[in-house]
């Protein structure tokens, strides 16, 4: 008998179960991982109390943050942005991103989070290639954050061109952005028709 | 009163993993709640000096502890991190063993804080022009 004595509560013994995790990496997909577990008969804890299951989910989190890049960088070239062009703006070492797709070195934790955000507010690479001057960053911040908004809102005729914002407090928000600027017209009390969504 | 010193476990957290032990649901709830995905990403955050705002709650007998003529005594702590209220509780058993026992958010959680973070969140855009 090789019974394992509980590390918990020190009187119980273990029995050895098996678990799934499911582990998730955003961008990089998820994988499931079948874990081997203990659990005391006597005080009825339950976990990996021998640590043997780190070097497993350690090796899963690395593969997903592998294809974590990969989908990324796949996504920036599928939309025609370059890794070049990235580089460039980003001030990085020039065929860094190929490497990294390549897998021929791969990303710090900082690198990768970096990926992510471009990769999440795409218009980042945008501020970065105005060297990120305060006022600029600002303008195309919100001209995005204007852009989702509009477009997540419903409009009367279904037309982009031409519609009725009748929310109140989206023809407040409208007006704070957009006070006197062209592409909304002010049609009355917090109605604003918009003529145009080439101003975005 | 805290039962134990807590210096004493920050310092086994980064120095002697091998007797802190983290039961279930402590992994699932660092990973989900605080994007702690494994013993040691835990560990070195507590040691590091993550727990921000740390403040003692309660210290109570473990309830599971199947020894009863020998209590085991449980502390809980809240704490902060960015705009997460936390909530940690550990003992130390007979064997020498530090056990993380919970790691979850807490259930006071104060919305007027996380208001205030986000607010120095956005401050921090204004300081830099």
């Amino acid at each position: 008998m090789n019974e394992k004595q509980c590390p918990v509560c020190t009187v119980g013994t273990l029995v050895e179960i098996t678990s799934t995790q499911t582990i998730r990496e955003s961008y990089g997909g998820m994988a499931s991982i079948a874990l081997k577990d203990y659990r005391c008969d006597t005080c009825e804890s339950t976990g990996d109390f021998f640590d043997e299951n780190e070097a497993l989910i350690h090796d899963h989190i690395e593969q997903l943050k592998k294809k974590a890049v990969q989908n990324i960088l796949n996504d920036f070239i599928s939309n025609n942005v370059s890794m070049a062009a990235i580089e460039r703006a980003l001030s990085l070492p020039q065929r860094t991103l190929t490497k990294w797709k390549n897998e021929v070195s791969n990303p710090s934790a900082t690198g990768l989070t970096l990926l992510k955000f471009i990769r999440t507010f795409p218009w980042l690479l945008e501020v970065a290639d105005n060297d990120f001057n305060f006022d600029t960053a600002q303008k195309i911040h919100i001209s995005n954050a204007m852009k989702i908004f509009v477009e997540s809102l419903k409009f009367s005729s279904g037309n982009l061109s031409k519609g009725f914002v009748t929310i109140e407090s989206a023809a407040n928000a409208i007006s704070y952005y957009q006070e006197g600027a062209d592409g909304f017209k002010n049609v009355g009390d917090n109605e604003f028709e918009l003529i145009t969504s080439e101003c975005f | 009163m805290p039962y134990y010193n807590y210096d004493e476990f920050r310092k086994a957290c980064g120095e002697d993993m091998q007797n802190v032990i983290w039961i279930n649901p402590v992994p699932k709830d660092a990973k989900e709640l605080f994007n702690l995905k494994n013993k040691q990403e835990l560990l070195l955050f507590i040691y590091n000096d993550g727990l921000e705002s740390l403040s003692f709650k309660n210290t109570k007998p473990w309830e599971n502890n199947p020894r009863k003529d020998k209590p085991v005594f449980v502390d809980a702590y809240e704490f902060r991190s960015l705009g997460k209220l936390g909530y940690l509780a550990f003992f130390y058993n007979e064997a020498g063993k530090w056990i993380i026992k919970s790691f979850h958010l807490s259930e006071n959680r104060n919305l007027s804080m996380e208001i205030a973070i986000k607010k120095a969140l956005l401050g921090i855009t204004e300081k830099d022009r």
